[in-house]
């Protein structure tokens, strides 16, 4: 027992067997983890455009609202037709007009523009697109 | 766990070191092995990653640049300014056709305008969809005679 206790892998001469002893698996665990953990982390990182392109796309619709002076059914269609597949709110004057999915989420893509009418009366346009 | 023999010359390595430098040596070709495989994995995740920035750079010039600078935006002649996202109906095919050899040297396999017809602008005859290996699509917003459009470029990647 006293020669187990002191080191990691050990011979038995009667027994013809290895022993690990607990703090040397327990290493070999761990080290065996991180490890793969890394390797799986590293393999998994996959280096995209989405956010750039989502930002693009919000400046078009942007773009277009400010010289068309969109109604608001406009906005919500033309919205809908450019960002298809993703969650996104249309606020106008910090009030929700519009939501579609699930934009509950904390990881946001978000942008903003004015419209100044005739009497010169500002309407604050932010369009949120949710991861 | 080494040990030099007096008389004879030479280190004795016991069972647990033997072990454990096997062990390692194991674990070293394992690692070596998965950063082989995992250098190739990202080198080519790497090299979609800046197909992808090309392609979208592209389609954003499209978009952005005169149609007398190989882009498809209208100019205010009066204001002496390019019209960005705005695209005139009536140039359109007329542009495309100028810019076909750019379009073509740039591996876009299509240009649709989304709508009621998604007819192709812009088809590629040199190139099959089913031959590429990977497929980058790009949607942008754009304004076609004031009317909102969107406009999908198809680019055909290896």
């Amino acid at each position: 027992m006293e020669i187990l206790r002191s080191c990691a892998w050990c011979f038995v001469m009667d027994k013809r067997a290895f022993v690990l002893s607990l703090d040397a698996t327990l290493c070999l665990v761990i080290v065996a983890v991180v490890i793969i953990a890394t390797l799986i982390s590293i393999a998994n990182i996959k280096l995209n455009q989405h956010e750039l392109l989502i930002l693009q796309k919000e400046h078009d619709l942007l773009k277009h609202w400010v010289k068309t002076r969109a109604s608001e059914d406009e906005m919500i269609e033309q919205a809908n037709a450019l960002l298809a597949n993703e969650n996104f709110t249309i606020e106008i004057n910090d009030k929700k007009v519009f939501s579609s999915g699930d934009t509950a989420s904390n990881k946001a893509i978000s942008s903003t523009a004015f419209i100044f009418d005739e009497e010169l009366n500002v309407k604050r346009m932010k369009l949120t697109v949710f991861k | 766990m080494v040990h030099i023999i007096g008389k004879e010359k030479g280190f004795v390595f016991c069972m647990d070191v033997s072990v454990a430098f096997i062990i390692v040596l194991i674990l070293a070709f394992i690692s070596l092995a998965a950063i082989f495989y995992l250098v190739e994995i990202r080198a080519e995740n790497f090299k979609c990653f800046e197909q992808e920035k090309n392609a979208m750079l592209f389609v954003d010039s499209l978009i952005k640049r005169s149609s007398d600078q190989n882009g498809l935006a209208k100019v205010d002649f009066q204001r002496r300014s390019v019209l960005e996202n705005e695209i005139e109906s009536a140039t359109l095919s007329a542009n495309i056709e100028k810019l076909e050899e750019r379009l073509v040297k740039n591996n876009v396999i299509e240009i649709i305008i989304k709508g009621s017809s998604e007819e192709p602008i812009f088809k590629n005859d040199k190139i099959a969809k089913k031959d590429c290996k990977h497929i980058i699509s790009i949607e942008r917003g754009i304004s076609i005679d004031g009317d909102f459009k969107v406009m999908r470029v198809v680019f055909c990647d290896g």
